[in-house]
């Protein structure tokens, strides 16, 4: 413990985002979890979705942690080397005595020497580009400062130094040539953007990308226009392809940044947008797995769309149902939905809960969306009825009768049930109105409304015409101050 | 006369009334004497003496018979609007201070301010919460209102009673200081009411008990009071059967033929007066000079050059209908 607080980089520990709470999330047979699919994914998200999971899952912490520190020696960051540590000594500290872990020192040992050596190669790489940056800056040769500063940014990335590799790229993009270069550089940052987690921006970027696009495929297509005609169609299919990959990976971040900002229903469009596995190329594995891409985009879709758009984008999608497969429960789950079993619905939900909130793309929305999805079911369970007893409904979702109570209230206050409960029976009754007698009811109350106006604004317009109105205040604001006074000499309600 | 009768204002408040009665040319007039004679009433607390020149709405104005300044509108329908309030009609209360509340000019008097506060006031006993000025206030005052404690006491509304109690108890001093403690009072009072209001809607019965639990009041027989005053008073439609439980039944007004007959005739005799205000304002000499200028940059309305608020009655009259 000693040497960590001596260590001079230790930065203060992992940063959580808005609103993470560690609450320890059990894993079971009740709740099953694949570490393993986890651990086939690249690059660095792995790690940062294990250092989510170690605190929140004791009981897989230790297979978690050497995971990671195989994953963390590989790579050259060693401050999430340090928070990887961190989020160890929480998960200790949550699993407490019930079911003590082993101290990561006796797993493996602090590693001191491989830390210093990493830093030590960093800042030698670090210097060694920054010279190079000067020298090329010097010469002025553009091609060269660009291709400097984009490896002073991914250095700065594997770094972990986010601030200063996005200030790489936006410099980057003053020296971006062709449309191509600009194509490379907003997928840089948009695979930068998404390691961090900033949402917001994605848009700005897949905005900047899309025309990049455009403009290079058009290129390519007519640059092919000149070789010899056998080579024409290879090309456009070829160019097809390429287009499809860099959409595909647009496609996906948009859809991330609208679910990280809670527009369901956007994200669920974009998610069944993106094309086949194939074309997201190696972010299937660094970005998101396309399990995962399963499991946001049904989960969206559930909590915002109608049936038929359910029925019509997810189900008879082809491309989706790729990743549908590679995550077979989210089919069970849409099927029991169509068909009206929600208890099954619920109980699925519950079962993977534990998967969902580990996820770092999904913990925070996980809440919202199975709220929604149960109050939709709610909704669409009552449409059919006139009245309907309390305790069969309960039934159907597997809740207690007050419990369902709670929720209906809270959805007819909502306005999104149109009937009252009869507490006395037990019953939820549907509401019937008279359309006649509220039309009547409307009409007489628009006609003296309107009545009143017009006499005001009569009243005003007259004020106007007879210049009436209030001036800048003098001696008639303080009069008026003053005759305030007389008429309350006492307060004429007591 | 006024300052001769000092003390004894009460004595005059007669010979006031005849005159204001007798002096302008038709009741809808505005005059000079208005605010006089209703200050007086307020003053001794004798509003029902103001209630036949209350009556009837005023929207004539005429300087030519006397010098009338923006101060005697203002004074007049707040006056009014207080005079109403203590007569708790509530109703005609709100549209006066309204008046006061949407009287033209540049920036707000003080005494529009006093008037917003009492008008969000009786508006929380009206109809359980506020409504929002119409668009020709002045919105310097709708900022001001903004700031102060009236503005927190609406948004709370309804609240239990304990509750508002203690949301009230701290700006006491401003409302005993502003005299308005006992329209306070009396919001606080009914709130209890807009609570079951708000029940009718989700629950078809509901027992005594729950209500009370919900409306924050201790006792059965109370809360039992409380129903048959509103049913009583046609705010809700219930049944209490004997063991305590109370039925809500939803009743939509019933409109006879007579009725209707009537706001029909209503709503024609007015716009027959709009059409002929229009005609005598198309014939008036400077809109036609006006008109002529801007023929040939727009059809559109050209009324708003010469009153811009004329027309604008007609798309905030639509706003009303569905509301």
């Amino acid at each position: 413990m000693d040497i960590e607080i001596d260590e001079p980089e230790f930065i203060a520990p992992l940063k959580t985002t808005s609103n993470k709470r560690r609450y320890v999330l059990p894993i079971d047979d009740a709740h099953p979890f694949d570490l393993d699919a986890l651990g086939s994914g690249a690059g660095r998200t792995v790690v940062d979705r294990l250092i989510y999971l170690i605190p929140t899952c004791p009981t897989i912490a230790t297979q978690a942690f050497q995971l990671a520190v195989g994953r963390t020696t590989q790579m050259r960051d060693t401050t999430l080397y340090q928070n990887l540590l961190y989020a160890y000594e929480q998960a200790v500290a949550v699993a407490g005595t019930g079911n003590p872990l082993p101290a990561w020192n006796e797993l493996t040992p602090f590693d001191q020497s491989w830390v210093d050596e990493t830093n030590r190669k960093n800042s030698e790489e670090k210097i060694k580009l920054e010279v190079e940056l000067k020298t090329y800056t010097s010469n002025m040769i553009k091609e060269s400062i660009r291709m400097a500063h984009r490896d002073l940014a991914e250095f700065h990335r594997s770094m972990g130094d986010y601030q200063t590799a996005l200030k790489h790229y936006a410099k980057l993009r003053e020296y971006c040539a062709t449309s191509q270069h600009v194509l490379d550089m907003c997928l840089s940052v948009l695979e930068l953007l998404l390691e961090q987690r900033n949402y917001a921006h994605i848009p700005t970027y897949v905005f900047k990308a899309e025309p990049a696009l455009d403009a290079t495929t058009n290129s390519l297509r007519n640059s092919n226009q000149g070789p010899t005609a056998t080579q024409a169609p290879l090309g456009k299919e070829k160019i097809a392809a390429e287009r499809e990959k860099v959409q595909s990976k647009l496609d996906l971040a948009t859809a991330l940044s609208h679910l990280g900002q809670g527009a369901y229903e956007k994200a669920a469009g974009s998610f069944l947008k993106i094309g086949p596995i194939k074309a997201l190329g190696d972010w299937a594995k660094k970005v998101v797995a396309p399990s995962d891409i399963a499991i946001y985009g049904t989960l969206c879709a559930l909590a915002s769309y109608p049936r038929s758009a359910i029925k019509s984008h997810v189900l008879n999608n082809a491309s989706f149902s790729v990743y549908i497969e590679q995550e077979p429960y989210v089919r069970e789950v849409v099927e029991a939905y169509m068909a009206s079993k929600f208890k099954t619905v619920l109980d699925i939900l519950e079962r993977n809960s534990t998967r969902h909130m580990v996820d770092i793309h999904l913990s925070s929305h996980v809440q919202n969306l199975v709220h929604l999805i149960r109050s939709r079911a709610l909704v669409l369970y009552f449409q059919p009825f006139a009245s309907i007893k309390l305790e069969s409904m309960s039934l159907a979702f597997g809740w207690t009768p007050e419990y369902l109570e709670q929720q209906i209230v809270g959805l007819i206050q909502a306005g999104e049930i149109q009937a009252r409960v009869d507490k006395q029976n037990r019953i939820l009754q549907a509401k019937r109105t008279d359309q006649r007698a509220a039309l009547f009811a409307r009409a007489m109350k628009a006609g003296s409304e309107m009545q009143a106006t017009n006499r005001k604004l009569l009243l005003r317009m007259r004020l106007q015409q007879a210049d009436l109105v209030i001036k800048a205040p003098t001696k008639p604001q303080q009069s008026s101050l003053g005759h305030s006074g007389e008429i309350h000499q006492s307060d004429p309600y007591r | 006369m006024v300052q001769a009768a000092g003390e004894n204002l009460k004595l005059i408040l007669g010979p006031l009334r005849d005159l204001a009665t007798r002096y302008p040319p038709t009741p809808s007039h505005l005059t000079t004497l208005h605010p006089i004679f209703l200050t007086a009433c307020v003053t001794t607390r004798h509003f029902a003496t103001a209630l036949p020149i209350l009556s009837s709405p005023i929207f004539n104005i005429d300087t030519s018979l006397s010098e009338l300044s923006y101060n005697d509108n203002l004074i007049y329908h707040y006056a009014g609007g207080v005079a109403f309030g203590a007569l708790k009609r509530w109703r005609e209360a709100e549209e006066f201070l309204e008046i006061c509340v949407t009287a033209p000019g540049q920036i707000p008097a003080a005494i529009q301010l006093e008037a917003l506060k009492k008008l969000t006031l009786v508006q929380l006993i009206l109809y359980g919460k506020a409504t929002a000025p119409p668009k020709y206030t002045n919105p310097t005052l709708i900022r001001m209102l903004k700031n102060t404690s009236y503005h927190t006491l609406a948004k709370a509304y309804p609240q239990t009673i304990s509750s508002l109690t203690a949301t009230v108890y701290r700006d006491i001093d401003i409302f005993k200081a502003e005299q308005n403690l006992g329209l306070v009072q009396q919001v606080i009072q009914r709130a209890p009411r807009w609570l079951i209001r708000r029940l009718t809607l989700t629950y078809l019965t509901l027992g005594l008990g729950d209500i009370a639990k919900e409306v924050g009041i201790e006792s059965e027989e109370e809360v039992r009071a409380v129903v048959v005053s509103m049913v009583e008073s046609e705010d809700i439609n219930a049944s209490i059967s004997v063991d305590g439980t109370v039925t809500f039944t939803t009743s939509t007004a019933q409109f006879s033929k007579a009725e209707i007959d009537k706001a029909v005739a209503q709503a024609q005799a007015q716009s027959q007066l709009l059409q002929e205000l229009e005609r005598t304002m198309n014939s008036s000499k400077e809109y036609l000079v006006k008109a002529i200028k801007h023929k040939d940059d727009a059809w559109g309305p050209d009324e708003d050059v010469m009153f811009n608020t004329h027309p604008g009655g007609s798309s905030w009259a639509d706003e009303n209908l569905y509301s």
